[in-house]
């Protein structure tokens, strides 16, 4: 399910007008990621505080959307510009990747929470279909 | 057996209390059908489904919609036993509307994005967990008759 030109322009122009809460909300989605889907904090056990308020969900969140932005910005290329990060989630920390796309669904909650009226269906199969196009790119190196 | 606690037990109750079943039920079918075409293929004698507007404003997709949220509302009145509660509605999406079970998690996240879009913050990440384990048990129930 490749991205088509308006599946871009729309995650473009939607991402243009959340960034000024990415971060906030990045912090949001992995709380409630680690709240709803408990097996996810496998992953985080080195952390001392898992609950949404910690201060260390909340940063990491930021970084995770920042990253996500990014790769908007590069989303002609999602292989080539996630390669790195794609090493790290496979060889360094080994994240299954079916958990990307239980953060994509959270992600996509907040999303709806935070702009329920720009957060349009039309808007979420795109960012639905970007998500699904970055988990791929991020699960290139694993095997 | 499923094992509530008194809060996921609450939660439930006060989720479904506070959200629009008129809105929320065809939001979350429509939702879907967009969002995830492939589910259009049980809707066959809906109409036109074939933009998201047309989709929006199909009424037999909002009647539906209606439908499916009256049946949520039997799980949430029978917590301690949905799947009795669902045993038929089980073997009618299996034997009957054959519907692929993996579907059934694709409408049940819908319907969690516009619960979140209605609630906004009030639907804590808390009370988020109760409402996803919460639709993990309808959706095991509704499955359990497939064979």
């Amino acid at each position: 399910m490749s991205l088509s030109g308006k599946d871009k322009t729309v995650v473009k122009a939607f991402w243009d007008k959340v960034s000024p809460k990415t971060a906030e909300m990045g912090g949001e989605a992995l709380g409630r990621m680690l709240t709803a889907y408990p097996q996810t904090k496998t992953y985080f056990s080195h952390w001392s505080d898992l609950s949404p308020d910690s201060a260390q969900v909340k940063k990491h969140g930021a970084t995770i959307m920042g990253a996500i932005g990014d790769a908007v910005s590069k989303i002609d290329d999602l292989t080539g510009s996630l390669s790195k990060l794609s090493e790290l989630h496979a060889f360094k920390l080994r994240v299954d990747p079916a958990n990307f796309r239980i953060l994509a669904h959270n992600i996509i909650l907040v999303l709806a929470m935070y702009f329920p009226n720009e957060f349009t269906p039309e808007v979420h199969v795109s960012v639905d279909k970007f998500l699904q196009n970055l988990a791929l790119a991020l699960s290139e190196k694993y095997r | 057996m499923v094992k509530w606690t008194d809060f996921e037990c609450a939660t439930i109750q006060d989720i479904f209390s506070k959200i629009d079943y008129d809105v929320v039920g065809p939001a979350a079918l429509s939702r879907c059908l967009i969002v995830y075409p492939w589910t259009q293929r049980y809707f066959g004698g809906f109409g036109n489904l074939y933009k998201a507007a047309a989709i929006t404003s199909n009424p037999k997709v909002a009647a539906h919609g209606k439908v499916v949220i009256a049946g949520l509302e039997k799980a949430v009145k029978n917590m301690d036993d949905i799947k009795t509660t669902y045993k038929d509605l089980s073997v009618l999406h299996s034997e009957k509307l054959q519907v692929d079970p993996d579907n059934f998690n694709l409408l049940a996240d819908c319907l969690t994005v516009v619960v979140a879009g209605q609630m906004g913050a009030a639907f804590t990440p808390e009370g988020h967990a109760a409402f996803q384990k919460f639709l993990a048990v309808v959706v095991a129930s509704l499955r359990k008759q497939y064979n």
